[in-house]
């Protein structure tokens, strides 16, 4: 990720990083903000994709799509905390190999949301209560909710690949 | 990763928690460096699935996405109680490891307390819903749930700050 280091680097500059690193509570907060943003995002997700992967189908699904604007302040959240991680300590981010895994992923997983809501939104909203979803819509959940478990996963590993 | 001793000498019942095999084994004292962040990460994959689901689910109580009916949850609630399972075992292989850190830590106190009430109000969301109990009260209830889990992930992440 070294084309991304300058931009960390920057940040480590901006009134962010030096807020981050005077004030000791910066830190902590923005840990525990980030958890809450995940759960959000993690928890609208599973209504959502458990819905069209049929584990869940008796989940009305349009009101199960009113969760994705929760997923999407989930992920803001998420950005917006992420973004004071790297601000404290910018050269601890970059080279590691859980967060540039992680940060791919999170890159995947965005596309398969565009994918999920350019092509299969508007037919899923169609969906009666426990009928089945078409299995490319089903794949499309499946991979979102693999690529999120595994997202949780990497960040928990980032300070042990150090 | 260096081999994190919390007793250097099994002096008594906390101590000899710690220096268990499986307290050993967490720590790293049997060689195996990988057992603590792997345990870690399922504590972190089962807790956002369970703060998740309880999310989902009393945020439907408070009036979002009412169009979903309370017993198409049951199938979310599964999945809410496998994170849950989740978390209990790898929280006990953690405990065991750290336990004379964590035994008498005031946030993991707090913690267990709030995971306590916040199971309880679930529960009792859930009674009161079969039971047809006043809406507004079911409200409070779910608030004072949400609450809970927050303040539980809260009082969790303070513990690694903490003594």
């Amino acid at each position: 990720m070294e084309f991304l280091q300058p931009t960390f680097d920057w940040l480590g500059t901006s009134w962010l990083g030096v807020a981050s690193r005077e004030v000791s509570w910066i830190f902590v907060a923005a840990e525990t903000v980030h958890f809450i943003g995940l759960s959000l995002l993690f928890g609208s997700l599973l209504v959502i994709d458990l819905r069209v992967v049929g584990f869940a189908r008796f989940i009305n699904m349009q009101a199960a799509m009113k969760f994705i604007p929760v997923a999407m302040i989930g992920f803001a959240i998420n950005l917006l905390s992420g973004i004071t991680f790297i601000a404290s300590n910018p050269e601890r981010y970059g080279p590691n190999i859980a967060f540039q895994w992680k940060m791919g992923l999170v890159l995947i997983a965005g596309l398969n949301a565009l994918w999920f809501w350019f092509g299969e939104h508007k037919e899923l909203s169609q969906l009666a209560d426990g009928e089945d979803a078409e299995f490319r819509a089903k794949v499309i959940a499946g991979v979102s909710l693999l690529i999120w478990v595994v997202v949780i996963i990497l960040g928990r590993f980032m300070p042990f690949v150090e | 990763m260096e081999f994190d001793f919390g007793c250097m000498e099994p002096v008594g019942f906390v101590c000899s928690v710690e220096l268990s095999s499986v307290g050993l084994w967490l720590t790293g004292g049997t060689g195996n460096y990988m057992a603590y962040p792997v345990t870690l990460s399922a504590h972190g994959l089962g807790m956002m699935t369970v703060m998740g689901v309880v999310i989902a689910f009393n945020m439907r109580i408070l009036g979002f996405a009412k169009d979903i009916s309370i017993t198409a949850y049951d199938r979310l609630f599964m999945v809410g109680w496998a994170g849950f399972m989740l978390n209990l075992v790898s929280g006990l292989l953690l405990l065991t490891g750290y336990f004379s850190t964590y035994i008498f830590q005031g946030s993991f106190q707090l913690k267990m307390a709030l995971i306590l009430a916040g199971g309880i109000l679930m529960k009792s969301i859930m009674n009161g819903i079969r039971k047809g109990r006043d809406e507004k009260v079911t409200m409070l209830l779910s608030v004072a749930c949400l609450a809970s889990w927050t303040g539980a992930i809260i009082t969790g992440r303070l513990m690694a700050y903490l003594q």
